[in-house]
């Protein structure tokens, strides 16, 4: 499958729209990544998304450094966040899992 | 007027219109003729998808969940990084969040269920485990009795304020507890321990017929009959911590999506085994899960931390028969 590389801030939904529509989810395929990067299928329904919430387009590169960029430093922030005498364990709990590497399709 | 017209003998129900597509509907796989398209057609079978819902007023995972789609809570949580773990209770309309009154006992990795105007939360992690127990009456929150094991990352079995269990967790002794208490609106009673000991993971059903699922590296299941746990079919991922659940699902229709690491899968529960449906549109784990397996929402999770909300609704697809 080919795809799509654009960014658009996920907006949700109002009483009378949504960002992501069911009819979407069943024309082509779309995917959301950190930094707001939307990979969608390359056909007439996803290009039609991308038009309809006037998203940027990237490259593939483009976007997979917006993406990497975002995890790097989550990935630091969760890092340099220790408290003294506190198991690995303990440190997810309190934060979460370490954010892990990504690759774009 | 003809109501019907006859294809090779079989009478085939004529209308003006296409069915609806709302799921479920007793004419799913009925063949009729649309005289407005001048088509024969048919309802297929429902599909569910994730579609976009309002988003949180604040980003947060690991928050309690009660209610259904239309209208849902989400009770506390971690804020970003961990720092501050709220207090905050958002309620869902079916399109937007409105903040509420925050709970007595801010944490997250707690569980809850209930309605919106009547939940129960239990436990949590806020900075240390809890056994607090708090009810929701529609307008505040009220301490009941605690639990008698504190713990966070446990999961909640139940659909009422008044009768839930509390599964599993970490406990001060157990990293992943097997312990399960019931709740009958007033105090905690120990019952019969699961087979494998799991937090971070989801449940679905009654305490009288309930179902648990998933848990970091694990895609185990177990259902309970009330008075003891089976295990049955296990999920096909096993990246599932912080696997959301549709919590008001039952042990033979359930729905699980998500968990760490960026798990975007979602799996149906029939009673018997786990089947891969359409995926959520973004990976996330501790996701707070609301409503049933035809209408639910992911709320929040992490990482990194979220204020999306997704929609899971299943609807029939309209099928055109071409003889051409």
């Amino acid at each position: 499958m080919d795809y799509k590389y654009s960014v658009k801030e996920n907006w949700g939904k109002t009483s009378t729209d949504q960002f992501i529509k069911h009819e979407d989810r069943v024309q082509f395929h779309i995917e959301g990544y950190p930094g707001n990067v939307w990979v969608t299928e390359d056909n007439v329904h996803g290009g039609r998304w991308i038009e309809r919430h006037s998203a940027v387009v990237k490259t593939k590169s483009q976007a997979q450094t917006i993406v990497t960029d975002i995890v790097d430093a989550a990935k630091d922030t969760w890092d340099n966040d220790n408290v003294d005498g506190e198991s690995s364990a303990e440190k997810i709990t309190r934060l979460g899992a370490k954010p892990t590497d990504i690759t774009l399709p | 007027m003809a109501t019907f017209k006859v294809t090779k003998g079989t009478p085939v129900a004529f209308r003006d219109s296409a069915y609806p597509a709302t799921y479920p509907s007793p004419h799913e796989g009925e063949l009729f003729y649309n005289s407005s398209s001048g088509t024969f057609q048919f309802l297929g079978v429902g599909t569910g998808t994730w579609s976009s819902g309002g988003n949180l007023n604040t980003k947060r995972m690991g928050g309690g969940a009660a209610g259904v789609q239309t209208a849902g809570s989400l009770i506390a949580g971690d804020a970003d990084g961990g720092s501050p773990r709220y207090g905050l209770h958002e309620q869902y309309d079916g399109s937007s969040w409105t903040e509420t009154v925050d709970v007595n006992t801010a944490g997250s990795y707690m569980a809850a269920t209930g309605t919106q105007t009547a939940a129960v939360k239990f436990g949590g992690y806020a900075p240390d485990r809890h056994d607090e127990t708090e009810i929701w009456n529609g307008s505040g929150w009220t301490e009941v009795g605690d639990m008698n094991t504190a713990r966070f990352g446990h999961s909640a079995v139940g659909h009422l304020s008044t009768a839930a269990l509390a599964v599993g967790g970490t406990s001060a002794a157990d990293s992943t507890a097997d312990i399960v208490e019931s709740w009958n609106g007033t105090s905690w009673t120990e019952v019969g321990d699961i087979n494998t000991g799991r937090a971070y993971f989801g449940g679905s059903g009654t305490p009288s017929a309930g179902l648990v699922f998933g848990g970091p590296s694990s895609a185990l299941t177990e259902v309970w009959n009330g008075s003891g746990w089976t295990e049955v079919g296990d999920m096909n991922s096993n990246a599932r911590y912080g696997v959301g659940p549709a919590q008001q699902g039952t042990s033979t229709d359930a729905l699980g999506f998500g968990g760490n690491p960026n798990n975007v899968n979602t799996e149906i529960w029939n009673g018997s085994s786990w089947t891969e449906v359409n995926n959520l549109a973004t990976a996330r784990g501790n996701i707070t899960g609301i409503g049933t397996t035809s209408a639910a929402l992911a709320v929040g999770g992490e990482p990194p931390y979220l204020t999306a909300t997704e929609e899971w609704n299943v609807v029939h697809a309209l099928k055109t028969i071409d003889v051409s």
